[in-house]
């Protein structure tokens, strides 16, 4: 015990005691002189104050890392067990659960007869050593004079908590005081039950073998369980069995299988902090009490969708697919569960809301909304119900050509292709909506529209209108589909003026486009000759082409500048000014 | 630092009635009301030019060292397991492998580094859509939002790259890209950027009016739906706003300018675009002769660009270099409108600046030094600074007669200020240096601009290096010599010389920077260079590279930098 601890901490702790103060918790737990602690929790654990009893439960939360404090722990369990105090009592079975840490080990192991050797992996107890003792001092050698460590007295026996002896002891006293109550109060068992799971938190079992540590929890909920051998003071898996395989298997079943345990049950599957104690009231809840869960209200079960866990949320679309109440659902609800539920939980409240809400219950509008969503179930769902409509009215068709907008990936070239089969039709064909879809952002929506554009029956194939829209795009996607599809046929005339910036932004393009540039200088070489005005427009864009570093684009434009200036020698004069490096011989007519 | 921000909604495009569709920028609320209401004359040339000043913005070629922890975590499960299996199955598996070997397919290494490909092109695209979406990503990727200052004849947007190495600038001509503007009130805020808002840029059109909007009242936002009330912390990091400040007061000192044609500028970032030195130098170097075209070479490769169409008529100069060369591929986007672009230079080492020129707009990329622009090499600046301190009567009257017009050339500020030219400029780097003035390199005038709500001091920048500036220090002390200079294999210098009573060893790269060193000192002796050099390294560094300050007086400092400038 560390002698040196201020004799004023438990002076303070007990003053903030009396007052009911908050850091009645922190103080008490910097003292370390047990006798005088075991003199104070002779006096707290008598005191029957709501707040008093609040502290209890609070202090045996907390970390067991206290020095000397073992005689206040022992003396609040057995006076809880005295007063059958079940939420202390409880408190303390989980704190000896935590107290039990085992940890997997490997050893080599060699057998001698037959030489041969292998690994195996055990549990291996730990015990760390409380915190005690102060760092190395530093002092003088008396011998040389020089500076040296002196390393800190070893720590004495009360420096862990409690000896494994106990430890163990301790776990089979605080089970006994729940197996007695079963015995003794049936009607009180599965509330004192329910108390000690709700106490286990995910970090108790950061490793899967610590739940094997966890002697009352594993007596309580899974002692029937055939993976499991329990023996006199540890827990071990029985052949062939894995923590794996477990499902909930408690001892004393019947006392789970009542009304009163079932809404336990169902409040423990909502609010219990660990996954292990959920899951196993899950599988509690399917196991016994599959009617009661049927009949369940299905906003409940919609509630549980929306949860967080994964667990609960599979556990809630498990059971309503057998729920007869979910077509009275008010359609509010279901947009609301969408927007509620957690990303991962998406395709299943999809799938849910699919097999009970028909489509005609929503109006167009509500279903290209859902199709402009970004998760991909809510987009598909969206998409599939705005394909079971019937289009018919201009504003229908404005809201159908609101999926140019789509934000979901995986529908999006579905999407455009639906939506362009109307808005695109030769009867209804529209360019300002068709032109959105060329403006959208999703490259797949640009893609399937440029197929559209690029089919047999296409009404906007010689629509000039939409063609200057198609220039103007800031996406080099579309304009080198452009250069690609000059070289296959011409654009209407009153929107080739605006292709010399697409041939400029091909040409001067340093991310992609090699072929295209190729294509695109020849196409300029062409415009110039058609039309030798342009020169002031078109010499400067295909000069670039010229003083690229580039030798395809070098060449291309050389070429392009010679066939020009061949058939129009009247541009010799602007090319000299765009180009006056370029030094043009003339060809020497043949012998 | 921390910057606070307040925001009425987001910005974005917000559709009117009629078509007509508007711009808002939300302004920042914390600071003083700015406002800019008018029609987009060319809204494709804005488009363009404002999507080159993003990805400014977003630019960080910093090295990124690949995250190892979860492949390090699975190989310690996999040593683990893999012991296990080794001595029970080795014997049997060999056996097998070696009875059963498969005919491996030949199609199979196409398949598979085709799959391999798909894979990262997939994963790289999914990192990029987690940057977009998450805004505490989004605040790694873009430290601070943009700045816009409204004045009598342009509107220009600045913004500052993560790496705190980029630093652009749009500037508009307010009469010849917008309309007239309904509601003016001028000044410089803060607006909110988002990934959203550059999609937004996206949709720009010339058949549909756009107006841009700098929308400085909440209350009105909120009435029209405007949306609701953010406030932000944002803590920029460690030497973002030193690299910001000391960026803005390169800017003003005298530079030599160099005027590249767009083919030359073309030309040189599809070369980059298509390689990447994988070993130094690493350089871009300018050959000038005056009355002859520039020629830009890249380093390692040696790829010379000649630019045609243009000369330098400035005096004769040795080769300078500058590094980072990369980052120029920021311009690309505005290749098709470029008119021409002029490099002002500082010397080598230093930082430089490009002025797109696009007719009504243009676009000005400046460049730190090095892309790492950490405090060692930040060094190189730190010899143009003025000598000495400037007096405070002259910063105030310089800020008085700034704020009053907004916009003075340097002749005009002097002639007010009634002082010498050397005197003048100090003060002008002074007040850039803090983020009041910016200096506007193609109009020739200096403008007042608050970067930041208030002034910012050494408080706010953050304290240098202490081995910084003690080598400075020493080498005003002119306690630095150097003993012997040998150029050794692969281009390295090897200076051996004394710093302050130490004797100090040095191995410098083709690019100047610190490979190895030795020194006697303690700061040497704990951890050698991995904690950055040591004063007397970075002296002798210093004086190797001719970066060594010598200047009594600001007319001395300025008459120095005008002669290095000498157009």
């Amino acid at each position: 015990m560390a002698k040196d601890a201020p004799a004023h901490d438990l002076l303070l702790a007990e003053e903030y005691y009396s007052a009911e103060d908050s850091r009645f918790i922190p103080a008490l737990r910097k003292v370390t002189d047990s006798n005088r602690l075991a003199q104070f929790a002779d006096r707290w654990k008598h005191d029957q104050r709501i707040w008093s009893r609040t502290q209890k439960v609070e202090y045996l939360r907390g970390e067991p890392n206290c020095v000397g404090h073992q005689p206040v722990v022992k003396r609040l369990f057995k006076q809880a067990e005295e007063d059958s105090d079940h939420t202390v009592v409880a408190a303390c079975a989980a704190l000896f659960d935590r107290l039990v840490r085992h940890v997997k080990r490997t050893r080599y192991r060699y057998h001698w007869p037959s030489r041969t050797s292998w690994t195996e992996d055990y549990l291996a107890t730990t015990s760390p050593k409380l915190p005690y003792g102060s760092r190395p001092r530093k002092a003088r050698n008396p011998f040389t004079g020089e500076p040296i460590d002196v390393p800190p007295p070893p720590a004495p026996k009360d420096a862990i908590y409690f000896s494994y002896r106990t430890r163990y002891y301790l776990q089979r006293r605080a089970w006994r005081y729940f197996r007695r109550l079963a015995f003794r109060a049936p009607q009180q068992y599965v509330d004192a039950a329910v108390l000690l799971l709700r106490e286990y938190r995910d970090a108790d079992f950061e490793r899967g073998e610590r739940i094997l540590d966890c002697w009352t929890l594993l007596q309580l909920a899974f002692r029937e369980h055939p993976a499991l051998r329990f023996g006199r003071e540890r827990i071990r898996l029985a052949e062939g069995g894995s923590l794996g395989q477990l499902t909930a298997a408690p001892r004393f079943r019947k006392l789970w299988q009542t009304t009163a345990a079932f809404d336990q049950l169902i409040e423990l599957m909502d609010n219990a902090p660990s996954r292990l104690v959920r899951v196993w009231a899950m599988q509690l809840l399917a196991q016994d009490h599959s009617e009661r869960i049927a009949s369940l209200p299905a906003a409940k079960l919609l509630a549980l969708l929306t949860s967080e866990d994964e667990d609960l949320w599979q556990f809630a679309a498990r059971c309503l697919k057998d729920n007869p109440h979910l077509h009275n659902i008010p359609l509010e609800a279901w947009l609301e569960l969408i927007d509620q539920a957690p990303p991962t939980a998406l395709p299943a409240v999809c799938e849910v809301i699919e097999s009970n809400l028909s489509a005609e219950r929503l109006s167009l509008q509500q279903c290209v909304e859902l199709a402009l969503r970004e998760p991909t179930s809510i987009a598909q769902l969206g998409l599939r119900w705005s394909r079971s409509k019937s289009i018919q009215s201009e504003d229908d068709y404005e809201l159908v050509a609101r999926l140019a907008d789509v934000r979901c990936v995986a529908i999006a070239e579905e999407a455009a292709d639906w939506a362009l089969g109307l808005v695109g039709s030769r009867a209804e064909y529209d360019r300002d909506h068709v032109s959105r879809f060329f403006d959208s952002l999703s490259p797949g929506v640009r893609r399937r529209t440029w197929a559209w554009l690029e089919c047999d029956e296409c009404p906007g194939a010689d629509d000039p209108v939409l063609f200057c829209r198609l220039l103007e795009t800031p996406f080099d996607d579309l304009r080198l589909r452009v250069v690609d599809l000059l070289e296959r046929r011409n654009l209407p005339g009153e929107a080739r003026p605006g292709l010399v910036p697409v041939w400029t932004s091909v040409l001067l393009g340093v991310h992609r486009g090699g072929r295209q540039k190729l294509k695109a200088t020849r196409q300029l070489a062409d415009e110039l000759i058609r039309h030798p005005e342009r020169a002031n427009d078109l010499l400067p864009v295909l000069a670039a082409a010229v003083r690229s570093v580039r030798q395809p684009e070098a060449r291309a434009g050389v070429a392009a500048i010679v066939s020009s200036l061949t058939t129009n020698p009247q541009l010799a004069g602007a090319v000299a000014r765009n180009l006056p490096e370029l030094e043009i011989i003339p060809a020497e007519a043949p012998a | 630092m921390n910057l606070d921000v307040a925001y009425q909604g987001h910005s974005g495009l917000v559709s009117a009635a009629g078509g007509a569709r508007s711009l808002r920028l939300a302004a920042n609320l914390q600071r003083e009301a700015v406002a800019f209401d008018a029609s987009l004359r060319t809204p494709l040339r804005f488009r363009e030019a404002i999507s080159a000043l993003h990805d400014v913005v977003i630019s960080d070629l910093r090295f990124k060292p690949r995250d190892r922890e979860a492949y390090d975590a699975w190989k310690r499960a996999e040593r683990s397991r893999e012991m296990q299996v080794q001595r029970t199955e080795y014997e049997r598996l060999k056996k097998e492998i070696l009875d059963n070997k498969p005919e491996i397919a030949p199609e199979f290494e196409k398949k598979y580094n085709a799959l391999r490909r798909r894979y990262w092109q997939l994963r790289s695209k999914y990192s990029m859509q987690l940057m977009r979406r998450n805004p505490e990503m989004w605040r790694l990727l873009m430290p601070c939002d943009p700045v816009v200052t409204v004045a009598d004849d342009v509107v220009f947007f600045e913004c500052f790259s993560a790496d705190q190495s980029s630093y652009g600038c749009l500037t508009v001509n307010r009469d010849d890209a917008f309309g007239s503007s309904s509601s003016l009130q001028l000044g410089t805020t803060n607006v909110d950027y988002s990934w959203a808002l550059y999609d937004h840029f996206q949709t720009l059109r010339s058949y549909r009016e756009t107006r841009l909007k700098v929308d400085p009242d909440g209350v009105a936002a909120t009435t029209t739906g405007g949306g609701e009330h953010r406030e932000e912390k944002i803590d920029l990091p460690d030497g973002w706003l030193r690299g910001f400040m000391q960026l803005q007061s390169a800017m003003t000192l005298p530079m030599r300018r160099v005027t590249l044609s767009r083919d030359a500028v073309y030309s040189i970032l599809a070369w980059l675009k298509r390689h990447k030195a994988h070993k130094s130098p690493r350089a871009m170097r300018f050959s000038l002769s005056p009355g002859q075209a520039p020629e830009v070479i890249l380093e390692p490769w040696q790829q010379r660009f000649t630019s045609y169409g243009t000369t330098y008529d400035g005096s004769p100069t040795e080769p300078i270099r500058i590094w980072g060369a990369r980052r120029v591929l920021s311009l690309a986007r505005l290749l098709p409108l470029m008119e021409s672009c002029d490099v002002y230079l500082l010397g080598t080492g230093m930082p430089s600046f490009w002025v797109a020129r696009m007719g009504e707009m243009r676009l000005t990329l400046g460049l730190s030094g090095w892309t790492v622009n950490d405090w060692s090499s930040g060094s190189a600046l730190e010899a143009l600074l003025p000598p000495g301190e400037v007096g405070s009567g002259r910063l105030q009257s310089a800020t008085n007669l700034l704020r009053k017009d907004r916009a003075l050339s340097f002749d005009a500020l002097q002639a007010a200020m009634v002082c010498n030219p050397g005197d003048c400029a100090a003060t002008l780097n002074q007040l850039a240096l803090s983020g009041q003035v910016i200096h506007d390199l193609a109009a020739g005038v200096y403008r007042w601009r608050q970067v930041m709500p208030m002034p910012v001091g050494p408080a706010e920048i953050g304290s240098e290096s202490p081995e910084l500036v003690a080598s400075r220090r020493i080498l005003q002390q002119r306690h630095t010599a150097i003993i012997s200079r040998t150029i050794g294999p692969s281009s390295l210098d090897i200076v051996v010389g004394n710093a302050d009573g130490k004797s100090v060893k040095l191995v410098l790269d083709a690019d100047g920077a610190i490979k190895r060193g030795i020194c006697d000192c303690s700061h040497h002796r704990r951890a050698g260079i991995r904690r950055g050099p040591c004063r007397h390294l970075l002296a002798l560094r210093a004086m190797a590279l001719g970066q060594a300050p010598e200047d009594k007086s600001t007319t001395e400092w300025y008459n120095r930098l005008l002669r290095l400038s000498k157009n």
